[in-house]
């Protein structure tokens, strides 16, 4: 049977038993039926997780959320483990460890067969109307967390992308100005790749990296003159949360529109009056932020009162309190200005 | 107008980049009280601040943007309780490559209270490049399950355009929180 | 409590807790006595009541810290002693001169008893400390 390359982490574990992990791998390897790597990342095949830290709750809601990472409960006697998880003893023996390895690859290769005949035709969507194509495409792929790389070909524009991972495998950065024309792209090529094809790139040092800031590019340089297909137009919206601005481009309008939707549900037009931008920009703010599953959508029709008392208390930002304040050390500390 | 005095605080756990954070908008080389960290097995920083870090910026009309960076360490809460009082804003640093991060957080939170419930406020995570757990959804679940909600963004304090979003970031979050106010309101002294 | 290589041993901790029992023992209007780290921690203690060890270090090195920050902007040279006159007793704090880690001093006293006398007892015991340490 052909070796896999399956990747191991630890959670909550002290320095002291992750190092013991990190080089029980190296020694075991010969021994175990596929090949395991120690990863840092969260998006492992396998995670030893210590139950009573906090950070193995983190790893358990990602699971459910990816089907990944399989969390190991890694115990000493009369300590209890998390329900339903395979459970390694410590002191940690080479016998056991290897046990468990092979435990674990007979399940994950269970799981990677069905995965694979569900997934194994190449997916072409093709958009006649819709003018989000990539960016609701990339949206729905990653939203359904497959496990498999992806490929991805639009307009001629080709990357990788692993959707239970939020990721992009780049083998070199995506070119800025190649962006306008991924987006523009009529149609969309997904094909999942093999194992094998899989290797090779990650061989050929292609390295994950987050996708959220190509989608969130997707909304906020996409169409500007109309709403995602999912966002129905007379509705008010707000957001569950800021957006990650230290990772995302933005203008300096971005973050009051942020500070204005993290308090209270605006329609477009609202929106627009309160920061003193075109409808255009808060549509595609708000299409950045919904590809960004940052949106919640609130009253379907903004003709009704709006949803926050705020809403009439929103003051220009040229009569805020802190107006003259703030302008003064935005101008003396040389923020650029909106 | 006479000259007023505005304050920014800075918080956060040791080696989060407080003091980085201040040295990259004060106009003064900052002032600081760090001195040798004698407990080396919980950190492995060489030095600790143990009052306070200060800088300054001098605004148009001779009013001042007084920034204090506190220690980081709960032996010296007292700190902050002396600092925080009468702050335009609070700005915490979480470091994500420490063992707990949301503890962390909520140590801050509950610390800045008073000043986070009023919206003034936000939370730069760094080290997320390499560590990317706990998650910003994480972070803000933290947050909210205090009943406080606040804008957090992933930042390296290195970069002074991200201690400056930073900023903007918490200044457009007291405007839009604070849009009609009273004179008597705490956020500056004259 | 600390558990870092570079603590002071439990020979150094006990020299400490030795020389200010004898400074309490001779100075009887000296009420409290504490040597901690220039980070904010306990080395040896002889306090009243509740007074917490652990909270007046980390004060403690937090005022002479501060201190030393205003003597070197002022140009005046490195803090030596900060004397704090309360309404119903007095704090001293001074550093211990030591040539591998900084320590400090602190002294609690009755408002009686004169600023002089006590200084003198307290850099006494501060002398004795470095010279002690410093030969260990």
């Amino acid at each position: 049977m052909r070796q896999c390359r399956r990747t191991l982490t630890v959670v909550g574990l002290p320095v002291q038993k992750e190092l013991l992990v990190r080089s029980l791998l190296t020694v075991v390897n010969t021994r175990t039926r596929d090949l395991w790597y120690f990863s840092d990342s969260i998006d492992s095949d396998v995670a030893l997780c210590d139950p009573c830290s906090a950070l193995t709750l983190v790893a358990q809601k990602h699971a459910q959320r990816t089907g990944f990472p399989q969390c190991v409960s890694v115990v000493r006697e009369g300590v209890m483990a998390l329900p339903e998880t395979p459970v390694l003893s410590a002191p940690i023996y080479a016998s056991n460890f290897i046990a468990l390895l092979d435990a674990l690859s007979s399940t994950l290769s269970a799981r990677t067969t069905s995965v694979d005949a569900a997934t194994s035709a190449p997916l072409r969507i093709t958009f006649s109307e819709d003018k989000f194509r990539v960016g609701v495409a990339l949206h729905d792929l990653v939203g359904r967390a497959s496990r498999d790389v992806q490929r991805i070909d639009a307009n001629g524009v080709i990357f990788h992308v692993i959707p239970a991972a939020r990721a992009l495998l780049l083998r070199q950065p995506l070119d800025e100005d190649a962006l306008p024309h991924l987006f523009r792209a009529r149609d969309v090529s997904i094909t999942p790749l093999t194992e094998g094809q899989t290797q090779d790139l990650f061989g050929d040092g292609a390295k994950p990296q987050s996708i959220d800031w190509l989608l969130w590019r997707a909304g906020l340089d996409g169409p500007h003159d109309r709403l995602l297909p999912t966002l129905p137009p007379g509705a008010t919206f707000a957001l569950r949360r800021w957006p990650d601005f230290g990772r995302l481009k933005h203008q300096t309008f971005h973050l009051r529109m942020a500070a204005l939707l993290t308090r209270a549900a605006h329609s477009i037009d609202q929106l627009s009056a309160a920061v003193a931008q075109p409808v255009d920009e808060c549509r595609a703010f708000v299409n950045a932020c919904a590809l960004s599953d940052l949106v919640e959508v609130h009253q379907k029709d903004s003709a009704q009162e709006p949803s926050s008392k705020y809403f009439h208390q929103t003051v220009a930002p040229s009569t805020n309190r802190y107006a003259g304040i703030f302008r003064s050390i935005r101008h003396v500390l040389g923020f650029t200005q909106s | 107008m006479s000259p007023r005095e505005y304050k920014l605080i800075f918080t956060g756990s040791m080696g989060a980049g407080k003091t980085t954070a201040i040295a990259a908008i004060s106009e003064i080389p900052p002032i600081s009280t760090d001195v040798e960290n004698t407990d080396k097995l919980s950190h492995a920083k060489a030095t600790t601040t143990t009052a306070m870090d200060y800088g300054e910026v001098t605004l148009p009309e001779g009013h001042k943007l007084r920034l204090y960076g506190t220690p980081g360490q709960v032996r010296f809460d007292f700190m902050w309780k002396i600092l925080g009082k009468n702050a335009l804003g609070v700005v915490i640093l979480i470091d994500n490559s420490r063992p707990d991060p949301l503890a962390d957080l909520r140590e801050y939170l509950a610390a800045f209270r008073s000043t986070v419930a009023a919206s003034r406020a936000v939370i730069g995570i760094g080290r997320m490049d390499t560590h990317n757990l706990p998650s910003i959804d994480a972070f803000w679940s933290a947050t909210t399950e205090l009943g406080l909600t606040v804008p957090i963004i992933s930042i390296d304090v290195r970069r002074r355009d991200h201690v400056l979003l930073l900023l903007d970031v918490l200044f457009h979050q007291i405007e839009t929180a604070n849009p009609i106010f009273e004179d008597s309101e705490s956020g500056a002294t004259t | 409590m600390n558990a870092s290589v570079d603590t002071l041993g439990r020979t150094e901790s006990a020299i400490c807790q030795k020389q200010i029992d004898v400074l309490m023992l001779v100075h009887p209007e000296i009420n409290g006595a504490l040597v901690s780290t220039i980070d904010g921690f306990d080395v040896a203690a002889a306090l009243r009541g509740n007074l917490s060890a652990a909270k007046l270090s980390a004060m403690t090195s937090a005022l002479l810290a501060l201190g030393g920050a205003v003597t070197s902007e002022s140009g005046v040279g490195e803090c030596r002693d900060i004397v704090i006159e309360a309404s119903t007793g007095r704090v001293l704090l001074m550093d211990i001169p030591h040539t591998t880690r900084k320590l400090l001093l602190t002294v609690l006293c009755e408002s009686a008893v004169t600023l002089g006398q006590v200084l003198w007892a307290a850099r006494r015991c501060r002398q004795e400390l470095s010279r002690r340490l410093d030969t260990k």
